[in-house]
């Protein structure tokens, strides 16, 4: 009955998106206002009934009804409430229709901020913005419903009927985690939201109004799913380090891979675009990129939901597969073939009049991002169509990954701090002196400072210099602006701080959201350093990692949660002797899936995590083996994610008025 | 002024395209089951590879920090000598699918540095060909 009504839904979801489309379309070509407003009625529609199945699923999924595969397959009786919830986006279907929802959630919200400025743009972007959404209907519908019955024959007469197992498959006991709960939804409101100014760009180039309307239309449409996607990033780094248990939070896993190539792309674009705003260059390349940006989004959730990364057989095997390449290769071909066509359209008003300048420095940050997303793209599907065209099968580890992104990131945290401080056209010799002398010089002296206090390797010694110049850079750039304020204004130094950066958010959230990258940097540097070991210890022994000493009081065996069975080790961590915390890392065996994990214990501080992983007990089952790690700086990375939260924020508020109110 | 431009950008490519290289030389590994190192004979020793195969019930034994096992497919086993520092995850138990980061030595074991089992991402299960058990409830 549920499942029917969500059916329906669907069914109806789909024909109103093809109405919504058709009829935006022509009523776009006939200036008819009746047929526009009618298909940007249908896209409610449409929001309404996939709102209808998603909420359809939930309830299968809270009411155990395994009479449906889905619910069969990714739930179970004992399964926590926010855990069923949370399997609606464990499984392919379920992910699939909750991307559905979220990019039909996207197109109600532009119809709806940009009806009333009689955009001529807007009926062609909902009839793109529509047409993805169909393409995932379609999905929905025919390829992954996940309102698909279990069927089998049954007794003599040979028809196929409905059959519910007594208990369901389970969900996969490494999703069932707090982070990986709240980091799929986010990381899909990132994705799903390049639609919007992928859309309007399309309009843009249809109806040949390049001009500055659409750039300023779309600029806050990219921030904010590109806000979600760097959050999904950053919580996808938290769940893998808290739960997969093996010391890291990044190993170039496809999947994490998949979530960053939008982002770099969508990184270059912010950045870009501020260039045509200025100056009106760089028309077709900004184009280009937010179609780069919305293709990966694509393959992102293709190459996550396909099995295509895992083997190439399993992609020829999943029913989403064909469809998702067909789209991908015709939104390329499409947008392309568009772009060319409108060449004369999007000549550069400008040129590019110095190497040292405002732009070049844009220029070479985008070639940069787009370098890195290249290298990062190659990496990952290299293996597919080595399979795929000479039939050896070969996979490309981390090495590659690091040997190149490392320095390749390092170029970029230089531009970080290095762009900002040029001036638009041409930067003079005096304001070079002027802005760079403090920063560089000061970054100089800390080398020998790091050196000395122990940072020898070259790469996390170049790190932790341009670290320290960004810094500098952006506390010069917030001092000057500072200063500048309160010879006029009179401000204290904090009120003139918060005045400045609330009167121009763009650029002060952009410095914040700086100053999260080199906090990251600083993190990620950290990783040069681990250090990792291995104890065995029955309860009473102690074994010694680095400066700390780890006391094993206790194994505690436990059959209290009715979804597993588990097993806490009760170690006392001393520091240099003290005893600093007493920390409880746990081993879980889950009965529905027959699937054991660990659960990571973590003593944090700024300087360093330790990390504990319960690896299991010995032989004759007297001792506990114990993986631990000293990961430096750590902690920086999820502080650097905050931060990032924070100065994007900034950005995405509305433009202060103008009116100045002498205090 | 383009000039400097494009020289600026070529070589950034061109740095990027060498790392690359160098990096992909480094990073790379050929995937091979059982039965296809078995296939290569002497060739296959000494080179860093991935060995994939099924993981022989009852093989699994700890010797100290070396933890040992049987890999099998199509027929062709190898004696697998885990050393690697990382704890083996999760997932790997007897009869998994498993594929191990190493070498094959020239006594014919492979010395494996690092271990994955079948991965999360895989773990949906085929209900297509389940069928109802007692116990199951099959009124429509």
């Amino acid at each position: 009955m549920i499942a029917d009504i969500g059916n329906l839904a669907l069914m109806v979801a789909l024909a109103f998106g093809f109405y919504a489309i058709a009829s935006s379309l022509l009523g776009a070509r006939r200036d008819d206002t009746r047929l526009i407003e009618s298909g940007q009625r249908a896209v409610g529609v449409v929001f309404a009934m996939v709102t209808v199945s998603i909420a359809a699923v939930l309830i299968l999924l809270l009411t155990d009804n395994f009479h449906i595969a889905y619910v069969a397959s990714e739930s179970n009786r004992d399964l926590p409430w926010f855990y069923k919830v949370g399997a609606l986006w464990a499984g392919q279907a379920g992910s699939l229709l909750l991307w559905t929802w979220c990019v039909s959630a996207y197109a109600v919200a532009a119809v709806l901020t940009q009806k009333d400025r009689h955009n001529r743009l807007l009926p062609y972007a909902t009839a793109v913005m529509m047409v993805t959404t169909v393409f995932f209907l379609w999905m929905n519908n025919f390829s992954s419903n996940p309102f698909k019955e279990l069927m089998a024959v049954s007794d003599a007469s040979g028809l196929s009927r409905s059959w519910a197992p007594a208990d369901g498959n389970g969900l996969n006991p490494l999703l069932q985690n707090y982070w990986m709960v709240i980091h799929p939804p986010i990381l899909y409101i990132g994705y799903t939201g390049f639609v919007v100014a992928f859309a309007f760009s399309v309009a843009a180039l249809i109806t040949r109004q390049l001009g500055s309307t659409w750039v300023r239309t779309i600029r806050r449409w990219t921030l904010f799913p590109w806000l979600f996607l760097g959050m999904g990033i950053v919580l996808g780094a938290k769940w893998s380090y808290v739960e997969l248990g093996w010391g890291g939070y990044w190993g170039w896993d496809p999947v994490e891979n998949a979530s960053l190539m939008p982002w770099l792309t969508g990184t270059a674009f912010l950045h870009s675009v501020i260039i045509q705003e200025k100056r009106g260059m760089l028309k077709v390349w900004n184009v280009s990129l937010i179609a780069l940006t919305f293709l990966l989004s694509i393959l992102g959730t293709f190459l996550t939901r396909s099995g295509i990364v895992s083997s190439v057989h399993s992609f020829a095997r999943s029913d989403i597969g064909v469809p998702f390449t067909i789209f991908i290769l015709a939104t390329l071909v499409g947008t392309t073939a568009l772009i060319i066509a409108r060449l004369p359209y999007l000549r550069s008003e400008n040129k590019l009049d110095s190497m040292i300048s405002r732009e070049s420095g844009f220029l070479f940050n985008n070639v940069l991002l787009l370098a890195i997303m290249f290298s990062v793209l190659f990496g990952t599907i290299f293996p597919v169509l080595s399979e795929i065209f000479t039939g050896k099968n070969v996979t490309v580890g981390p090495s590659y990954f690091s040997m190149i992104e490392v320095p390749l990131g390092l170029l970029l945290l230089f531009l970080i701090g290095a762009g900002p401080l040029l001036a638009y056209r041409k930067t003079s010799n005096a304001s070079l002196k002027k802005n760079f002398t403090m920063p560089v010089a000061l970054a100089v002296i800390s080398a020998p400072i790091f050196f000395l206090l122990g940072i020898r390797a070259f790469w996390p010694l170049i790190s932790l210099v341009l670290s320290t110049f960004v810094l500098l850079t952006i506390v010069q750039e917030f001092h000057k602006g500072i200063v500048a304020r309160r010879r006029t204004l009179h401000e204290s130094y904090l009120t003139a701080m918060v005045n400045l950066t609330r009167r121009n958010n763009r650029r002060y959230g952009g410095y914040i959201v700086h100053l999260a990258m080199v906090v990251m940097f600083v993190g990620f540097t950290g990783s040069a350093f681990v250090r990792e070991g291995q104890g065995i210890v029955g309860e009473g022994e102690e074994f010694q990692l680095g400066h700390y000493t780890l006391r094993l009081e206790e194994i505690r065996q436990s059959e209290a949660d009715p979804n597993y069975w588990s097993g806490k080790l009760v170690l006392r961590v001393y520091r240099n002797g003290k005893e600093v915390d007493e920390i409880f890392p746990e081993k879980r065996y889950y009965y529905a899936t027959e699937q054991p994990t660990s659960e990571v214990a973590i003593h944090q501080n700024a300087g360093e995590d330790l990390y504990v992983v319960f690896a299991g007990l010995n032989e004759d089952r007297t001792k506990a083996v114990v993986q631990a790690y000293v990961n430096p700086l750590v902690m920086w990375i999820w502080i650097g994610g905050i931060i990032m939260t924070l100065g994007t924020l900034i950005c995405l508020l509305p433009p202060p008025q103008r009116v100045e109110v002498k205090a | 002024m383009k000039l400097r431009f494009i020289i600026g950008i070529g070589l950034i490519v061109v740095a990027v395209a060498y790392l690359a290289f160098q990096g992909f030389e480094k990073g790379k590994r050929y995937y091979h089951t059982c039965d296809e190192v078995a296939q290569m004979g002497d060739k296959a020793i000494g080179h860093p590879m991935k060995l994939a195969g099924i993981v022989q019930d009852g093989s699994i034994q700890r010797d100290g920090d070396i933890l040992k096992f049987v890999l099998e497919y199509e027929g062709t086993h190898y004696e697998v000598q885990y050393v690697g520092s990382d704890p083996v995850p999760d997932t790997f138990k007897d009869g998994v699918e498993a594929v191990v980061d190493g070498t094959l030595d020239r006594n014919g074991v492979f010395v494996g540095q690092k271990i994955q089992a079948k991965c999360a991402s895989k773990y949906e299960v085929d209900y297509e060909d389940a069928k109802p058990t007692a116990g199951d409830d099959t009124t429509a």
